[in-house]
C-alpha cells in the first residue's frame, strides 16, 4: 500500500439547512486511482469538490470536519485556495476548454501562478502537459486553433493537459467521461493508468464498469453516507454491506 | 393500420385548424409590415426633397465697391466681411428683371431670395478670393416659398389671397424658368447649419453635433458604470435581500418613464448642482441614468449566458475570482453585453421627453462645439420643427425624423455585427 | 433477495436458476435408475437410461449460452457475478454426474456374467448414500443454503471410505476366485463411477458456498 496522501476525518457538509455529507472518513493513497461511486445526489460530487474547496464558490456551503492533505489541514485559516488548487487540479464532467486557443488553455495555469519565466520554458510546460495527457500529437500542429474546436474526448484530454499544467499533486476528476463515446473513455481510462505514476487520482464515476477498471479503492456513497470503501476488487465481487451489492447488482430501489 | 386514411374527421380538422393559424400568423405579418411601409414611404416621399435647394443665378458687378478686381485677394475674411455691399447686391438682384420699376415691386423681387443674399455674396468672395471678376455669377438660395414651389408643394390654382407668393412672384418665377434659371443642387448646408427661423436656410448640423456630445457623454458615464455594476452584481456580490432589493430596483429603473428622469435632471441637475441649461452634458447625464439600467441588464444577462464550467475552470486551475471573472468570463459576454449598450444608446439618441425639460428644447442658431454649449438635439430638432408652420419645415422635419432612424439602424446594425462576429463559438 | 430494477434480468437469473434445478432433479432421478438397474440386473431398463443422456447434455448447453448472453449483456457484478459463474461450472459438474450414472447404466447393460451379490448389494448402498448426498446438495442450492451445502459436501469423506472398503472387498473376492475377474471389474467401475459422482456433488456444494458467501471454500 502507497503513503496516505488524503485523509478526511467526519466531514460533514450542510447546503444551508441540508446536510449533504454525513461523517464521511476515508483515507487517500498516493500514486493510486480512487473511485467514488453511488447514486444521484448521493454526496460523491460534493465530498470531492470537498478536496480542493471548490464549493466555497457557493455561499451557503459549510464544511465541517477535517480534511488534510500530507498532513496539512486544507481548510485551515493558513490556507489559500489558489495555492491549494494549484496542488489539486479538477477535470469536469462536461469537457470545459476556455473559447480559447489550445496553447491558452494549457499556458493559462502556468501564467497566472508565475511558473514559467519565459515563452520558451512556457512552451515547453504546453507541450509536456499535453504529451502527459496524450493528445500532444493529435494537436500539435494546431496548437493556436480554439479548444473548443476539438472533439469531446480531446476536449476533456486538453482540460486533463491544463490541471497537470500547474504540476499538480492530486487530480479530482468528476465524471470525466460520461459526456464521452466509449472509445474516448478508453482513451481516458488508459491516460489515468499512466497518470497515476506521477499523481494521486480521485474520481467520480456513473460507470461501475469503469470504477472496476481504473481505480485501486472504490467508496460507495448513498444518501451522504460513505456506505462502504474497499479494495476494488472486492467493492465489485463480495461487498460486505448489503447496500452497496443492491447498488452494484442495479437493485437499487 | 393504414397511413393514408383521407376520411379522418379528426385529422382533417386539425390539419385545417394549422393552416387557419399560418393564414393569421402571416396577415399579422403582413400587417405590421405594411404599416412599417406606410411608415416609410410618406416619411420619404415628403422627406427626400429637403436634401435638395434650390438656387438661382445673378450677375454680380463688383466694381462699385472695388476698383480692382484682384485687389479681393489681398484681403482678410474680416474686410471682406467689413464691405458694405447690401445695396449694389439689391441694385444687382433688380438687374435680373430689368423691366421692373416700381419700388414695391422691385421689393417682391427680393423676397423671391432667402434675406441672407448679402451673406452668401460674401461668402462667395471669400472663398474664391484669388478669381474674382469684374462681373461673377453668382448662386443665391432661393426664399422658402419659391423653393417649395419649385418642388413642387405649394398650389398656384388657388386665389392669390391664399397664397403665400403673389401673381407677380409667380410671374418672376415662370420668367426664371423660361430662361433656365432656376437650379437645384445638393443640400449641403443642410448637415452643417444650425437652426434657423427661415427653413431654407435651416439645418440640422446643430442637432447632429448635439446628438453627438449628448451620446459621447452618455457613453462616457454609463458604460464603465453599468460594466461594473454589472459585473459586480452578477459575479461577486452575495446573493441576499440586499442584493435582491438593487436587482428589483434595477429592473424597475427600466421601467420608468422617461419623461421622470427628465424631471430629475431638472431637480437635481440644473435646480441644485446649477448645470448650465439646455447643454449636451445636462442631457448626457439625464440620458445616462435612463441607459445605465438597460446596460446593467443586458450585462448582466450576458454574464448569466456564460456557463458556470468557464468560471469552475478557470478557479480549479487556481485563478482568483476576479482572474476567473476577467479573463474568462468578461470576454465571453463583452459582445452580449456591448450589444445591450449599443440598443441602449440608441434609445437615448431617440429620446426627446427629458430632453424637453431639462431645456434642450430651446432655440438655438449656432452650432455647439463643447459639450456645455447649449444645443438641440435630433429627436428634439424633430420636435420644434413639427410645430412649425413654415411649408419648409415638414420636409425638414422628415428629412431629420430620416436621419435619425439611420444613424439608429446603423447603431442596431454595429450590435449585430458586433454580435455575430465576436460571439464565441462552442 | 430483493428484485432488480431490469425486470428482464431477474428473468434471465430465474430461468438459469430453474434450468439447474431441472438439470440437477433429471440427474438425480438418472443415478436413481442406473442404480436400480444394478439392483435388479435388468440389462433392458439399463439400454433406456443411456438414451435419456441426451436431455441432461441440451440442458448443459442452454445453461451455457444463457450465462454467456447474461455475462454479454448485464455484466453481473457481485453475487450475480457469482450465481452465473457457478452456473456455468454447476451445469458442467451435473453433465458429468450425469455421464458417470449413464456410464454405471452401460456397465449394467453390458454384464454377461453373474455379478456376486455381496459386493453388489454394498454397491447399491453407496449408490444410495451418494444419492441422498446429491439430494442435499441440490437442496441446498435450491434454498440457498450454505449450511446444507457443508454437510453434503463433509458426507463426501463417508462415501470415499466406503468405495475403499468396496476396493479391498472385490481385490479380495478376485483374488479368492480367478473366474470373478470379470464380474468384479465391472463392479470395481461402477463403485468407481459412484465415488466420482460423490466428487462433483462435492464440487457443487463449494459452488453453492460461494455464491452464498463470495469467498472459495478452503480446502482442509
Amino acid at each position: 500500500m502507497n503513503e496516505t496522501k488524503i485523509i478526511t476525518n467526519n466531514v460533514n457538509v450542510y447546503y444551508g439547512e441540508k446536510q449533504a455529507l454525513h461523517n464521511v472518513s476515508m483515507n487517500m493513497q498516493a500514486n493510486e486511482v480512487t473511485a467514488l461511486i453511488g447514486p444521484s445526489g448521493c454526496g460523491k460530487s460534493t465530498f470531492i469538490r470537498c478536496l480542493n474547496r471548490m464549493n466555497d464558490v457557493i455561499d451557503t456551503c459549510k464544511v465541517e470536519g477535517t480534511i488534510t492533505i500530507d498532513g496539512y489541514d486544507i481548510y485551515s485559516k493558513e490556507t489559500s485556495v489558489e495555492k491549494l488548487r494549484e496542488r489539486v487540479g479538477m477535470v469536469f464532467q462536461k469537457p470545459n476548454p476556455f473559447p480559447k486557443s489550445i496553447y491558452e488553455n494549457v499556458a493559462y495555469g502556468p501564467k497566472i501562478h508565475g511558473i514559467a519565466n519565459n515563452k520558451n520554458e512556457l512552451d515547453e510546460i504546453v507541450e509536456n502537459s499535453l504529451k502527459q495527457a496524450a493528445i500532444f500529437d493529435e494537436v500539435k500542429d494546431r496548437l493556436h486553433e480554439p479548444g473548443t474546436a476539438l472533439s469531446g474526448g480531446q476536449q476533456q484530454r486538453l482540460c486533463i493537459a491544463r490541471a497537470i499544467s500547474v504540476n499538480p499533486d492530486i487530480i479530482l476528476m468528476d465524471e470525466p467521461c460520461s459526456a464521452l463515446d466509449p472509445i474516448a473513455t478508453a482513451r481516458i481510462e488508459e491516460l489515468m493508468e499512466e497518470l497515476k505514476k506521477d499523481y494521486t487520482i480521485v474520481i467520480v464515476t456513473h460507470s461501475m464498469q469503469q470504477a472496476a477498471r481504473v481505480s485501486t479503492k472504490t467508496g460507495f456513497f448513498h444518501m451522504g453516507n460513505l456506505v462502504e470503501v474497499d479494495k476494488t476488487e472486492v467493492i465489485f465481487s463480495n461487498p460486505s454491506n448489503k447496500k452497496t451489492q443492491d447498488y452494484i447488482t442495479g437493485r437499487f430501489g | 393500420m393504414s397511413f393514408v386514411n383521407l376520411n379522418d374527421n379528426n385529422l382533417q380538422k386539425r390539419l385545417s385548424r394549422e393552416f387557419r393559424f399560418k393564414v393569421y400568423c402571416i396577415m399579422a405579418m403582413t400587417f405590421a409590415l405594411g404599416f412599417v411601409l406606410f411608415l416609410f414611404t410618406s416619411i420619404f416621399s415628403t422627406g427626400y426633397s429637403a436634401f435638395y435647394k434650390t438656387m438661382i443665378p445673378i450677375e454680380i458687378s463688383l466694381s462699385s465697391v472695388v476698383s480692382d478686381s484682384n485687389s479681393f485677394a489681398l484681403m482678410t475674411n474680416e474686410e471682406i466681411n467689413d464691405l458694405s455691399i447690401y445695396s449694389l447686391s439689391k441694385k444687382n438682384i433688380y438687374n435680373l428683371f430689368p423691366n421692373i420699376t416700381d419700388r414695391k415691386e422691385k421689393k417682391e423681387i427680393l423676397k423671391i431670395f432667402s434675406y441672407e443674399f448679402e451673406d452668401e455674396i460674401k461668402n462667395f468672395l471669400k472663398d474664391n478670393k484669388e478669381n474674382i471678376n469684374d462681373i461673377n455669377i453668382i448662386y443665391l438660395t432661393a426664399s422658402d416659398d419659391i423653393d417649395q414651389l419649385h418642388k413642387g408643394n405649394f398650389p398656384r390654382d388657388i386665389p392669390e389671397k391664399r397664397r403665400r407668393l403673389s401673381d407677380l412672384q409667380l410671374s418672376f418665377y415662370d420668367e426664371l424658368i423660361l430662361e433656365n434659371k432656376i437650379e437645384t443642387e445638393f443640400n449641403f448646408p443642410f448637415f452643417t447649419r444650425g437652426d434657423s427661423r427661415e427653413p431654407e436656410l435651416a439645418g440640422i448640423g446643430g442637432a447632429l453635433a448635439g446628438s453627438f456630445f449628448t451620446i459621447i457623454v452618455v457613453l462616457i458615464l454609463s458604460l464603465p458604470f453599468g460594466l461594473l455594476a454589472a459585473i459586480y452584481l452578477q459575479e461577486f456580490a452575495p446573493q441576499n435581500k440586499f442584493t435582491d432589493f438593487i436587482e428589483i430596483n434595477i429592473n424597475n429603473l427600466a421601467a420608468v418613464p422617461s419623461i421622470v428622469f427628465g424631471l430629475l435632471g431638472l431637480g437635481i441637475l440644473l435646480n441644485t448642482f446649477g448645470m448650465p441649461r439646455s447643454t449636451a452634458l445636462v442631457g448626457g447625464v439625464t440620458l445616462s441614468l435612463m441607459t445605465l439600467p438597460t446596460i446593467i441588464i443586458a450585462t448582466r444577462a450576458a454574464l448569466r449566458a456564460v456557463p458556470p464550467s468557464i468560471r469552475e475552470a478557470a478557479l480549479a486551475v487556481g485563478a482568483t475570482r476576479m482572474q476567473a471573472v476577467m479573463h474568462h468570463v468578461v470576454p465571453v459576454a463583452m459582445p452580449g453585453s456591448l450589444t445591450g449598450a449599443i440598443i441602449g444608446i440608441a434609445q437615448a439618441l431617440g429620446e426627446t421627453a427629458p430632453l424637453l425639460l431639462i431645456g434642450m428644447v430651446a432655440f438655438v442658431v449656432d452650432v455647439p462645439s463643447t459639450p456645455v454649449d447649449p444645443s438641440a438635439s435630433l429627436p428634439v430638432q424633430i420636435y420644434l420643427w413639427a410645430e412649425s408652420a413654415e411649408r419648409g419645415f415638414v420636409e425638414k422635419t422628415s428629412a431629420t425624423i430620416m436621419m435619425l432612424l439611420g444613424l439608429l439602424i446603423i447603431l442596431n446594425l454595429t450590435a449585430v455585427i458586433i454580435r455575430r462576429k465576436f460571439e464565441t463559438k462552442w | 433477495m430483493s428484485e432488480h430494477i431490469v425486470k428482464s434480468y431477474d428473468e434471465q437469473l430465474e430461468l438459469i436458476n430453474s434450468n439447474l434445478i431441472i438439470m440437477g432433479g433429471l440427474v438425480e432421478s438418472q443415478i436413481k435408475n442406473s442404480i436400480k438397474a444394478l439392483e435388479d440386473k435388468d440389462t433392458s431398463f439399463a439400454e433406456e437410461i443411456i438414451s435419456d443422456d441426451n436431455k441432461i447434455d441440451e440442458l448443459e448447453k442452454d445453461i451455457n449460452e444463457l450465462a454467456y448472453k447474461i455475462i454479454a449483456m448485464r455484466q453481473p457484478l457481485a453475487n450475480d457475478l457469482r450465481t452465473v459463474i457457478s452456473a456455468l461450472s454447476i451445469a458442467n459438474d451435473l453433465e458429468r454426474m450425469g455421464d458417470h450414472a449413464t456410464n454405471i447404466a452401460k456397465r449394467v447393460a453390458d454384464v454377461k456374467v453373474n455379478l456376486p451379490d455381496a459386493p453388489t448389494l454394498e454397491i447399491v448402498r453407496m449408490g444410495e448414500d451418494a444419492q441422498k448426498m446429491i439430494k442435499d446438495v441440490l437442496d441446498a442450492f435450491v434454498q440457498r443454503s450454505d449450511k446444507l451445502a457443508m454437510n453434503a459436501w463433509h458426507y463426501d469423506v463417508n462415501i470415499d471410505d466406503t468405495y475403499i472398503g468396496i476396493y479391498r472387498d472385490l481385490l479380495k473376492i478376485m483374488s479368492d476366485d480367478p473366474d470373478s475377474v470379470a464380474g468384479c471389474s465391472h463392479l470395481l467401475s461402477i463403485a468407481k463411477n459412484i465415488e466420482r459422482l460423490g466428487d462433483y456433488a462435492q464440487n457443487i456444494a463449494e459452488d453453492i458456498h460461494f455464491i452464498i458467501t463470495g469467498s472459495a471454500l478452503e480446502k482442509k
